[in-house]
């Protein structure tokens, strides 16, 4: 079947499906590629960027002494996740990921974060994005290193991050592309001449050569061009209903990869508005906004790639959370134990993992902040798995991953 | 006079791509012939360009007429008309500067002290840090910089410093029993936003030997310092009945806490005489000057100078820059930031902007307007966070848009640009020797290959 035809039977799946309201789990089998779900699978990173309150992302229900710590913070959310105790909510404004709440298709880690008491916002992302390689520059992000060992073949487009510029924990694979929107992949000339010199510019330059960097990259962007344009044949579908918001638009250009079929893996996108350190709020207010943010955006995704249901892992984590307790101008400051959300198919959801350290003053790390008690790494590790990337040595270098058993071993049928 | 040498004209190349944005034309020759040391020498002693007001500058009003509460949407409209008049402003200073490395590092400045045009009243604001802090103090004592900043509105503003106050004791309430008060309330407590950025960010470094203690403590010292009248007339005001007037111990050192706002200023002097902040400054001097890993005895030299002359901006940049030959050894390996590249490039070719948005729109593409980045510290200054598939991309879509001399917001290349583009850059290796000379390129074609070239990218 050519590459048109299926993606033409395939959107008329998928419309089909939107129409009916029923999720489409099924698809169908690529030629040459291995068959059934989660046969190739696609992750999607967020990074909560600033520090998102994991207090308020998914607050323990019936504690006592989080209520006493900020009340002024509190909300009565209705989407529930089982875990210790009273078991967690779900922020109010996260409303739009209840079908995959009801699904079953969301999982959390609560307390999680870095092993080192790091508060501040870049060192954090930095430590978080390389995740256990030493600190320096050139150093690889964990992405790439989980892309390099998974299988399968560079592409122009196997890790793609919806950014401006690549993200750290890309940082190392010299093909991952960084762009905002599809429409940027064009080339910057028209002219066959102009088109030449733009390849002769970029061709393979010595290693010691100092422009050889730009030139890789500038081969890498030709290459991702071409391999756009071919298939344009059949323009892109146009991502519907995501927010207007920068995540939603990097979600959007994501969505539209993905189901262009180009061979993507794994992308990234920043979620950025979660330094809340003033005005935090409740049901309204500046998290409640990049929450409704995050979960339209997120939802959106999934409505999207329904065709794509059963490959789609989505993992979205901070780089630390923040204080129990409501700072003096009605926000929050950097604090250590936060929460990641996992969410698709491959998902085994409705609850919270992980160990819970507890809300108490005598519970806190350093009196103030939830105690980490869940490395960050458990969880990107269920994301390298996802991938199928098989050596997590490679990934994680001097951690092994106990596996939190949150994300089913790819290929596997679903449950 | 004897004509300048390949080596003379090789220097003073890499001085103006390091130190002034790129060449303009006839700028080679002319530091050539002058030396290229003694013209950083020139640059680094020759008295600071004339302070002008806030005012003064070619800005919108400075103070938007719509206030924020009775017409939210006309103004946001008005204060994004002052951010980008304020980022084209930087721009054409950094084409047109006639005092570069001034300049250069109002621009490191900006960076080092980074504020956020977008979090909300800070375009207010902003004109008046520049004016007032970053350009005044640009080559001047870092011991009188970083006060600046500290009492600015915007830096209180954008680090929350202004909404901190000691924590009430239980039972005690300053919330407002008058409906409408609730903007002047009084803060419940601290806001450690400020002090976490000022020892990670402005001084000692996030290596700098602080704890998470320490920033609590510096948190508690700066308790009170807010801003007058902040819509109206903003300006730095010590609020005492703020002040948490506990003793304190900031870096071991105890504060008896009683003294009011000395207590923050004293803790401002410290740290900025402090010798993390001296090895802080001088690595980040030195990946802007010399390669972005640099070397470790420019660096050492440099924090050493930055001591002995107790913070003298000029007398550490003579350090760097003139005492040891670093700047001028091996080929151009720093990777231009997107603000350099696109300032150089109108530079080199002549081309101005016609109106304030055209710069900015490839700055936008390219990620570094100027008072836009997203986080406090400021741009990266790294070839690894700069160049990856999609900004080479875009990179050189700029170029060929400014050379085509077809967007209407950029007046067209000099002609001299257009005929000789190879003259435009620093060195030309094998491959863009090949690529200029492709086979039916236009005028403008060859322009934007040469500009697109890693040639150009490097300084």
């Amino acid at each position: 079947m050519s590459g048109i035809t299926r993606r033409a039977l395939l959107r008329g799946m998928v419309a089909t499906a939107a129409a009916a309201q029923i999720p489409l789990i099924v698809r169908p089998a690529r030629a040459g590629a291995a068959s059934g779900p989660g046969a190739n699978p696609l992750l999607v990173m967020v990074f909560l960027r600033g520090g998102a309150d994991g207090l308020a992302l998914l607050p323990p229900l019936g504690d006592g002494s989080l209520e006493r710590a900020r009340a002024a913070l509190l909300t009565n959310p209705t989407l529930r996740l089982e875990g210790h105790g009273g078991g967690f909510g779900l922020h109010p404004s996260l409303g739009a990921l209840a079908p995959l709440v009801q699904d079953g298709r969301l999982a959390a880690v609560h307390a999680v974060g870095l092993p080192d008491p790091i508060r501040s916002h870049f060192e954090a992302q930095d430590a978080c994005e390389r995740a256990g390689a030493r600190m320096g520059s050139g150093t690889e992000g964990w992405l790439a290193r989980a892309i390099a060992a998974a299988p399968g073949e560079p592409a122009a487009f196997r890790a793609v991050a919806a950014a401006t510029q690549r993200p750290r924990s890309l940082v190392g694979d010299p093909r991952a592309l960084a762009f905002e929107r599809v429409e940027d992949l064009v080339l910057p000339v028209h002219s066959p001449a102009a088109q030449r010199a733009l390849e002769a510019l970029h061709a393979e330059r010595p290693s010691g050569d100092p422009g050889a960097r730009i030139a890789s990259a500038g081969r890498e962007a030709l290459e991702a061009v071409r391999a756009l344009a071919a298939h344009s044949a059949a323009p892109l579908p146009e991502a519907d209903s995501f927010p207007r918001s920068p995540l939603g638009q990097r979600l959007a250009t994501i969505a539209r990869l993905a189901r262009a079929d180009l061979g993507l893996v794994a992308a990234s996108a920043d979620a950025e508005g979660w330094d809340t350190h003033v005005g935090q709020g409740a049901d309204e207010g500046r998290f409640a906004r990049a929450a409704q943010d995050l979960g339209t955006g997120l939802a959106a995704l999934f409505r999207n790639l329904e065709s794509r249901a059963s490959d789609l892992l989505v993992v979205a984590v901070s780089e630390f959370g923040r204080t129990v307790a409501v700072n003096g101008s009605g926000g929050t400051d950097h604090g250590r134990g936060g929460a990641a959300l996992l969410l698709g198919a491959p998902v085994r959801g409705g609850r919270v993992a992980g160990a819970w350290p507890g809300t108490r003053p005598d519970e806190r790390e350093d009196g103030r902040d939830l105690r980490v008690v869940n490395d960050v790494r458990e969880v990107l590790a269920e994301a390298a798995r996802h991938l199928g990337a098989g050596e997590l040595g490679s990934v994680f270098p001097g951690y092994s991953p106990r596996g939190l058993g949150l994300v089913r071993a790819p290929g596997l049928p679903l449950a | 006079m004897s004509e300048p040498s390949l080596q003379d004209l090789a220097d003073a190349r890499r001085a103006l791509d390091r130190l002034a944005f790129g060449p303009a034309p006839g700028d080679v020759e002319r530091v050539a012939r002058q030396g290229a040391r003694s013209w950083i020498a020139e640059q680094l002693f020759r008295p600071a360009p004339p302070h002008t007001e806030a005012q003064d500058l070619d800005l919108p009003a400075s103070q938007p007429g719509a206030s924020m509460q009775e017409d939210p949407q006309a103004f946001r409209e008005e204060t994004r008309e002052i951010a980008v008049a304020l980022a084209a402003h930087r721009v054409a200073q950094a084409v047109n500067a006639a005092h570069p490395l001034h300049e250069t590092m109002v621009d490191f400045w900006a960076n080092h002290f980074s504020v956020f045009v977008r979090k909300g009243m800070e375009a207010i604001f902003l004109a008046s840090y520049e004016a007032d802090v970053l350009r005044p103090h640009a080559l001047g004592r870092f011991g009188e910089l970083l006060p600046a900043t500290a009492r600015h509105p915007a830096m209180l503003f954008y680090l929350d410093n202004w909404r901190s106050a000691a924590p009430l004791p239980p039972g005690y309430s300053f919330l407002p029993s008058f409906p409408g008060q609730a903007k002047r309330q009084r803060p419940e407590g601290l806001n450690e936003n400020y002090a976490r950025e000022l020892l990670e960010l402005h001084t000692l470094g996030v290596d700098g030997g602080y704890t998470q203690h320490d920033v609590e403590q510096v948190a508690r010292v700066f308790t009170g310092w807010t801003i007058d009248r902040p819509r109206r007339a903003p300006a730095f005001r010590f609020a005492p009945g703020w002040h948490d007037t506990g003793p304190k111990v900031v870096l071991g050192q105890p504060i008896a806490g009683d003294e009011g706002v000395e207590e923050g200023e004293a803790l401002l002097a410290r740290l900025a005489s402090h010798p993390s902040t001296a090895n802080h400054l001088a690595r980040k001097l030195a990946r802007r000057f010399i390669a972005d890993d640099p070397p470790r005895a420019a660096v050492e030299r440099t924090a050493r100078r930055f001591l002995s002359s107790r913070g003298d901006v000029r007398a550490t940049l003579h350090a760097l820059l003139l005492d040891g030959d670093e700047l001028f050894q091996g080929p151009p390996s720093k990777v231009k930031s997107p603000f350099e590249l696109v300032v150089s490039a109108l530079r080199v070719t002549g081309v101005r902007p016609q109106r304030p948005r055209a710069a900015l729109f490839g700055l936008l593409k390219l990620g570094e307007v100027p008072y836009l980045a997203p986080t406090p510290a400021g741009y990266p200054d790294t070839a690894e966070r700069w160049i990856d598939p999609g900004a080479a991309l875009e990179r050189a879509r700029f170029m060929f848009v400014l050379a085509s001399g077809r967007n209407p917001g950029l007046s067209a290349p000099s002609e001299a640009a257009l005929a000789a583009p190879e003259t435009l850059l620093a060195s030309l290796g094998e491959h863009t020797r090949r690529a200029l000379s492709t086979a039916g390129l236009l005028p403008a074609e060859r322009l934007g290959i040469a500009l697109a070239s890693p040639e150009f990218q490097l300084r």
